[in-house]
């Protein structure tokens, strides 16, 4: 018995019987499987009981062993406190804003930088585009700081010598700049470790097909798309995948180091607001409901992302 | 029958020896140093085998294992213990982040009062009257030790020099004040010719910075507040808050603030002290009059200080009180081997000669005294150089705090003068020693919303009394109300039982 | 032709055009990124009172060592750095190992249960049990207070693996199968023909995963006691604290030296003596990602 997909290749029989030689014939694969499947059962499933603690009141002082199942009694709490609600919206915004202008820019960035023809300049560009990634975002923040603070700061003071008559206000104390800063300075910081994964791709491309290109008369651009961005499509779609499985996380080292009383009604995010619950009173059993609901939710976009790409590409995907 | 007295001499040598060997290494085992771990909080880089910890352990004949946790991880590092039933046998905690109730009838903590009767002399004679106010002491004997000193009070420091170049007194209500902020940002008030100088520096990565403003209004800024009626509420709904607030906006809206209080590091707004650039600063005096003086300053001729209060509509004004640590707790385990070792452990750093080693190191080696009375010393060698100084013990172990210790004596004139004219003119507030539920429940978020609050009032340009009422409200439904209850339900209960004590 | 001509023409214009366009963006975006740790470089490099003005550092002002003394003087950044440098080193050998040997299985489609399996890592990148129990577990496995708490929390993260196995994908069966036919087996396929062919994605997760182990610092914090296994994030981490603290003690004789120095050049010391020995091996890494242009001929 045979299955075809839709474009009509044979793909592996189904017939019961198969599996048993299938597996035979591939048992050093499974072989090979064995060691990461150990470790991950040893040092991630083991500990995963804790995620129970989501539905049961537990304190530190007694124990797993004493621990009262309550049911839905924390992620009640957890949503009847208007802060978490005002965290989510914002957590939603903030991500959506990142993924859609954060997303590309890796890509674009990576299209880029392997049109460069000279290879030390590419060398010199593709380590230059990593460097924010290494500097972590208190010392960002500096800067930031040192750029926008309206009483000594670079940007404040170039535009006085400018001449701009206008009302200079710092963009990060303001609620509704706030944002935007928090989405540019997370792209910029991030693009340069997003292109290692494309260009990685890229450097996989046959050099054969873009001399194919030019011949048939395509120009630079059309090259970019036909060929290097489409051979980085597989790559493309589990990142996509990857990243709106992160959706629930919006950053919290970021917005943790950067975040101020001022902006805190549309920065607080998830993660900052579980923070500062956990750190007033080890409130462990609703941040581990908070966790929940983030992974809860983190995998329902995964799979609802996954199976779309599949509808589009068979191939694709994470499973 | 000869080899059978052979045979039993040769078993009974054999058997003999070992236990001969036994008790010999018995004899052994009681000499050699007893192992204690002991866990602190500090951002200190001491080497593992420094001279304050050999000393340490020399004196007390025990080996001693410190582990040192820096002090933003510490809870999380304690937490974590705590669930993995691993505790060390001397450790400190923070009862308002810790349920050290729980902790305690969980049975982890050592009952301490026989040990305290045997090895703990120096910690009875400085905390001895004061232990049984801690909450955790209150069941059936002492569980935690408390610190013998208290914190330090504020000062608001104002230039001298500035204000003699100016021609102006101290200042000492708000009015006086506001005059003489005037002038530091208008009227030249350091002779550059420049317009180089700021008014009020204060920010909100420490509150402590408005102490003295709130305190003009019988405020204390981010504590509990007693109403008029005997309610405990938030220091925002104090009769005179919007008042604060509004000489606040006026400094701000005229310029003579900084603008940044809301997103200003505290070192950003001890660096514009430093630098010249302010003449007033409310903090800490060990800070501006002692430690910083003269090396932190920047400009050629270091600047003089002198303190004062602000009265105001509140009353006389002053800094905030600071009460005694009940909730600062130090430990011993239950799980620990050797309870009456940790306790001398301890013990030793309650005394003056424990606290003087932990702080200044050892003596003839680290540093020698020059006035031991007045607190002066000289470093020695090569422990002039700090870094080498610090990783080889110095002001790293001293956690134990009696009451004047070594930190306290090394103060200068000035600033001990100067501790002494705070903590006789500050603002009470009721200081709620048990722990509530409603904190645990809602204190972040009754604290994050009257943080917003502050800084939004601040700077509104819409309708204050309307954003006003609205945050008051927020307080309220979102755990307030519950707080204010319970809070003064506690605190009526604590002034009886105190009348009733004495 | 004459049409072809011109568009040839147009095309080269119109390519060039793209280039430069291209390149002024990217300068745009590199001197973005290059500044600011020039910046912290140079801060770095000040001494603290100039430096505390603040504006822009192209040069350091009034050059001075402090900061880096202050960090290297005593023995324990050594340790530190000892021990930061052997767990990247075996941290990031053992998770490649091990996200290698895992991706290869899962990338190949003839595989049985491969869905499933994927689900069961890709599960770990959801879910995780918290703090307190990871904690549990590790002191289970003995691991609390020793070398191997630093690396075997971290040793596997299934987003690399993941990386990994979509690259194995791009392989082309036919290489494999004529390695069948001549009698290969998996393993020697694995290690002669898939990991040759897929330098420069075994590159990016190798920096990954180096980057990953260099930068942890909360299992430095939890899972050591003593300052013998204590790791370089941790100790620059206290050295900064203290030196806030520092300042608030430089009042007393002697320790006037510490008084000229900020905070914020200590800060700045220490981004730059942590991240400087990632950006020294960074360009060896990089080379591999070059080579893959050669690799690229191998396939068909």
């Amino acid at each position: 018995m045979q299955r075809f997909n839709k474009n009509n290749l044979i793909i592996e029989p189904l017939n019961k019987k198969r599996w048993r030689s299938d597996v035979r014939r591939d048992a050093l694969l499974y072989v090979m499987l064995i060691p990461g499947l150990t470790y991950v059962l040893m040092f991630k499933y083991a500990p995963m009981y804790g995620v129970t603690i989501a539905f049961r009141d537990y304190s530190i002082f007694r124990g797993f062993g004493n621990a009262p199942f309550v049911g839905l009694d924390n992620f009640i709490k957890l949503f009847s406190r208007s802060a978490f609600l005002r965290a989510l919206k914002n957590n939603i915004i903030i991500s959506v804003l990142k993924l859609i202008l954060g997303f590309p820019f890796p890509i674009l960035l990576s299209l880029m930088i392997s049109e460069l023809i000279r290879p030390e300049v590419k060398k010199f560009v593709q380590t230059a585009v990593i460097l924010p990634n290494f500097v972590s975002w208190i010392v960002i923040n500096g800067i930031l700081y040192a750029m926008f603070n309206t009483s000594s700061g670079a940007i404040p003071g170039i535009l006085k010598s400018i001449g701009y008559a206008g009302e200079i206000t710092n963009i990060m104390n303001q609620k509704e700049t706030f944002v935007w800063v928090i989405v540019f300075s997370h792209i910029w910081k991030g693009a340069g470790m997003g292109t290692i994964v494309y260009l990685a791709s890229i450097a996989g491309i046959d050099r054969n097909l873009y001399e194919a290109a030019s011949i048939d008369g395509a120009g630079r651009l059309r090259k970019m798309w036909h060929i290097t961005l489409s051979s980085i499509r597989p790559t493309i779609v589990v990142l996509l995948i990857f990243r709106v499985g992160e959706m629930m996380y919006a950053g919290f080292d970021q917005i943790f180091a950067i975040s101020n009383y001022l902006v805190v009604s549309h920065a607080d995010i998830i993660d900052t607001f579980v923070y500062r619950l956990g750190l007033e009173q080890q409130r462990f059993s609703e941040a581990a409901a908070a966790g929940l609901f983030q992974s809860g939710i983190g995998l329902f976009l995964v799979l609802i992302t996954n199976t779309i790409a599949k509808r589009i590409d068979a191939d694709s995907g994470i499973m | 029958m000869k080899k059978g007295v052979i045979a039993l001499t040769i078993l009974v040598i054999l058997v003999s020896f070992p236990l001969a060997s036994a008790g010999k290494s018995e004899v052994v085992k009681e000499d050699a140093p007893a192992k204690i771990t002991w866990m602190l909080y500090g951002d200190n880089t001491p080497t593992e085998n420094n001279a304050v910890l050999r000393a340490l352990q020399e004196k007390l004949n025990i080996e001693l294992s410190v582990i040192y946790v820096p002090e933003s991880d510490y809870m999380a590092k304690l937490n974590t213990l705590i669930a993995a039933r691993n505790l060390p046998d001397v450790f400190w905690m923070d009862g308002n982040k810790l349920d050290a109730i729980e902790f305690r009838d969980q049975g982890m903590l050592k009952k301490l009062d026989a040990l305290l009767a045997s090895d703990g002399q120096n910690v009875l004679r400085e905390v001895g009257s004061s232990l049984s106010k801690a909450p955790v002491n209150q069941k059936d004997g002492i569980y935690a030790l408390i610190p013998g000193s208290i914190n330090y009070t504020s000062n608001l420091a104002i230039r001298t020099d500035w204000l003699e170049n100016l021609g102006m007194d101290m200042p000492t209500n708000l009015d006086e004040f506001y005059d003489v902020l005037y002038a530091f940002v208008h009227k030249d008030p350091n002779g550059s010719g420049k317009n180089d100088t700021i008014g009020y520096v204060g920010t909100m990565a420490g509150l402590r910075t408005f102490e003295h403003i709130f305190g003009a209004y019988g405020i204390c800024i981010d504590k509990p507040y007693l109403l008029a009626d005997g309610t405990v509420t938030t220091y925002m709904k104090a009769p005179l808050y919007l008042d604060a607030i509004k000489y606040l906006r006026k400094l701000y809206q005229e310029g003579l603030m900084d603008p940044d209080f809301a997103t200003m590091p505290l070192m950003s707004a001890f660096e514009k002290l430093w630098t010249g650039r302010t003449g007033v600063f409310d903090f800490q005096n060990v800070g501006t009059t002692n430690n910083w003086m003269p090396g932190r300053y920047t400009e050629p001729t270091p600047p003089t200080f002198g303190f004062t209060v602000l009265a105001g509509p509140g009353g006389s004004g002053g800094a905030i009180k600071q009460y005694p640590r009940y909730k600062y707790y130090n430990a011993i385990a239950t799980t620990s081997k050797h309870p009456e070792k940790a306790m001398q452990l301890i013990d030793y750093l309650y005394s003056q000669e424990g606290d003087e080693l932990t702080y200044l190191g050892v003596e003839g080696l680290h540093y020698e005294w020059i006035d031991e009375p007045n607190g002066k010393f000289a470093l020695l060698d090569k422990f002039k150089d700090p870094a080498t100084y610090r990783s080889d013990g110095a002001f790293v172990y001293n956690h134990m705090w009696p009451l004047v210790n070594t930190e306290v004596r090394t103060l200068n004139k000035q600033t001990q003068e100067g501790q002494a004219f705070a903590r006789m003119n500050s603002v009470e507030y009721p200081n709620i020693i048990a722990s509530l539920d409603s904190i645990g429940e809602y204190g972040s978020t009754l604290s994050d919303i009257t943080k917003e609050a502050f800084a939004q009032l601040i700077v509104t340009r819409g309708n204050l009394e309307a954003e006003y009422r609205n945050f008051v409200r927020r307080w309220e439904q979102e755990g307030g109300l519950a707080f204010e209850r319970e809070a003064t339900a506690a605190y009526q209960a604590q002034l009886a039982a105190e009348k009733a004590a004495n | 032709m004459k049409t072809n001509e011109v568009k040839r023409m147009h095309e080269s214009l119109n390519d060039r055009v793209v280039y430069f366009v291209i390149c002024a963006l990217l300068a745009l975006f590199c001197f973005s990124t290059v500044y600011p740790f020039w910046h912290v470089l140079m801060y770095s490099l000040s001494n603290s009172k100039e430096a505390m003005s603040g504006g822009l550092f192209f040069k350091p002002r009034d050059f001075d060592l402090l900061a880096y003394r202050m960090i290297f003087k005593t023995n324990q950044i050594f340790i530190a750095y000892r021990n930061t440098i052997l767990r990247t080193v075996i941290g990031t050998t053992l998770s490649m190992i091990l996200s290698v040997m895992t991706a290869y299985p899962l990338s190949r489609r003839r595989l049985r249960g491969r869905g499933c399996l994927s689900m069961v890592f890709f599960f770990t990148m959801l879910f995780n049990g918290g703090m307190i129990p990871t904690y549990l577990i590790v002191q289970a496995y003995g691991l609390i207070d020793t070398f191997g708490a630093l690396i075997f929390p971290l040793a596997m993260n299934a987003y690399n693996m993941f990386i990994l196995r979509n690259y194995f994908k791009t392989v082309p069966e036919s290489l494999e199968e004529s390695a069948f036919i001549d009698g290969a087996n998996s393993f020697t396929i694995l290690w002669k023909i898939i990991i040759p062919v897929s330098t420069p994605a075994l590159a990016a997760v190798t920096m990954f995963y180096g980057v990953a182990n260099w930068n942890n610092y909360l299992d430095g914090v939890l899972y050591i006691n003593s300052t013998r296994l204590e790791i370089l994030q941790v100790y620059l981490r206290k050295l900064l604290a203290s030196t806030g603290t520092l300042n608030a003690l430089s009042g007393i004789d002697g320790l006037s030296q510490a008084a000229s120095l900020s905070e914020e050049s200590m800060k700045m010391a220490t981004i730059a003596v942590s991240i400087l020995p990632v950006l020294v091996v960074y360009p060896f890494i990089q080379r591999y990602y070059t080579s893959g242009i050669t690799a690229g001929a191998v396939k068909e």
